[in-house]
């Protein structure tokens, strides 16, 4: 997945059914299909369906347009060398603030109130 | 059972109603009716699926379950599935408005678009002509216009882009509790599984018994099913081994209607 697709899930039964018999319908357009959720490729056509669910289901079905994350673009060095550090630990058990402690990686409740540039 | 037929009334717990011409959708329909010719016990929670028998397959499990209701048994952890029942029963929440703020908020981003854009071409036009001294005031008025318009223009897309982010916040919790209404769903079918199928065992030992009593054909299981459920409305029956209505409802232990075909 290299391109931004359209996230569209279903909130009640009868989305749930419509977004399925979509997905069987217009299987060229689904990326990826999930319970209750379907990646749908970001073309018109795309575009069509999700607008076509919104103006059925309302706040019944959520649409959001997701992009692939570069981490090495859009995420600080900082985080993503704390991923990998922690990820290499030496102790499977250690809690991440207990690995963080004393150390210069970043601290988990700072990198929680601090968002991703470009993001909410 | 109490049946006004001609003008003439007739009270009996085994009706034949065959040689006069009443199909067994009228009998059903007038079991079910409080009000019509008919008078009798009302239809209790197996007559959905035996109080009309005529040959087609039953559900068993479906008509076991509502037999062991009518004879007054409870399957256990009834109370939970009727807490999930009440909660399901509850009004779907629901936000309005997102499809408006959302088309406020982009219209409102164009605006300001158009309106810098406007005011930049206005200020370049300005500028030149300063430089040759040539500056009127309509070319002045109509930047300074421009200006104000996209001040305003700004006011509107913060406005717009805060309310747009306030309704997609209560949209999420909507979601969220449509989410946990999805969940409850799914546990409401489990539990009804779960009760539906703890109640046709119950009555299994019965039904095999009531299976040895009835006549043998086609007709059987579902007779067998008539025959353990506890029936105060008549049963209805369209065709079947019956000759004598007195007979099926000795068999079926239930006040019995035979009707002609099913219409």
């Amino acid at each position: 997945m290299d391109r931004p697709v359209l996230l569209v899930v279903a909130y009640s039964k009868p989305a749930r059914q419509a977004l399925r018999n979509a997905c069987t319908a217009h299987d060229d357009v689904v990326v990826r299909r999930f319970g209750r959720a379907v990646l749908l490729r970001e073309t018109e056509y795309g575009a069509f369906l999700a607008c076509r669910f919104r103006e059925r289901f309302g706040t019944a079905v959520q649409v959001e347009r997701t992009a692939p994350l570069n981490e090495y673009r859009d995420v600080p060095e900082r985080v993503r060398e704390a991923a990998a550090a922690y990820e290499a630990r030496e102790s499977p058990s250690t809690p991440y603030p207990k690995f963080a402690a004393g150390t210069d990686h970043p601290d988990p409740d700072a990198m929680r109130d601090a968002p991703l540039d470009g993001t909410e | 059972m109490k049946a006004r037929l001609d003008g003439r009334t007739v009270r009996s717990r085994a009706l034949d109603l065959r040689e006069r011409g009443v199909s067994a959708a009228e009998a059903v329909a007038a079991v079910r009716d409080p009000h019509g010719w008919l008078t009798c016990r009302p239809p209790g929670p197996a007559h959905a699926h035996v109080g009309l028998l005529d040959g087609s397959d039953v559900d068993l499990e479906r008509a076991l379950a509502s037999a062991a209701r009518s004879r007054g048994l409870v399957p256990p952890r009834s109370a939970d599935l009727e807490d999930v029942r009440e909660r399901l029963a509850e009004p779907v929440p629901d936000a309005t408005g997102l499809a408006e703020a959302r088309e406020r908020a982009a219209r409102a981003e164009d605006a300001v678009r158009d309106l810098r854009e406007r005011v930049e071409r206005l200020g370049g036009k300005v500028a030149a002509l300063r430089d040759v001294d040539a500056v009127s005031t309509s070319v002045r008025e109509a930047h300074r216009a421009a200006a104000a318009e996209l001040a305003d223009a700004e006011t509107e897309r913060v406005a717009a882009a805060e309310s747009l982010t306030r309704l997609r916040r209560e949209a999420r919790r909507v979601r969220d509790r449509r989410e946990r209404r999805l969940a409850l769903a799914d546990r409401e079918r489990r539990l009804s599984r779960e009760a539906r199928s703890a109640l046709a065992d119950a009555v299994r030992p019965s039904f095999e018994r009531a299976r040895r009593a009835v006549p043998s054909g086609a007709w059987r299981d579902a007779l067998a099913v008539a025959r353990v459920a506890r029936m105060r409305a008549p049963v209805v029956l369209a065709g079947g081994p019956f000759e004598r209505p007195a007979r099926a409802a000795a068999c079926l232990d239930a006040p019995v209607i035979l009707a002609g075909p099913r219409v």
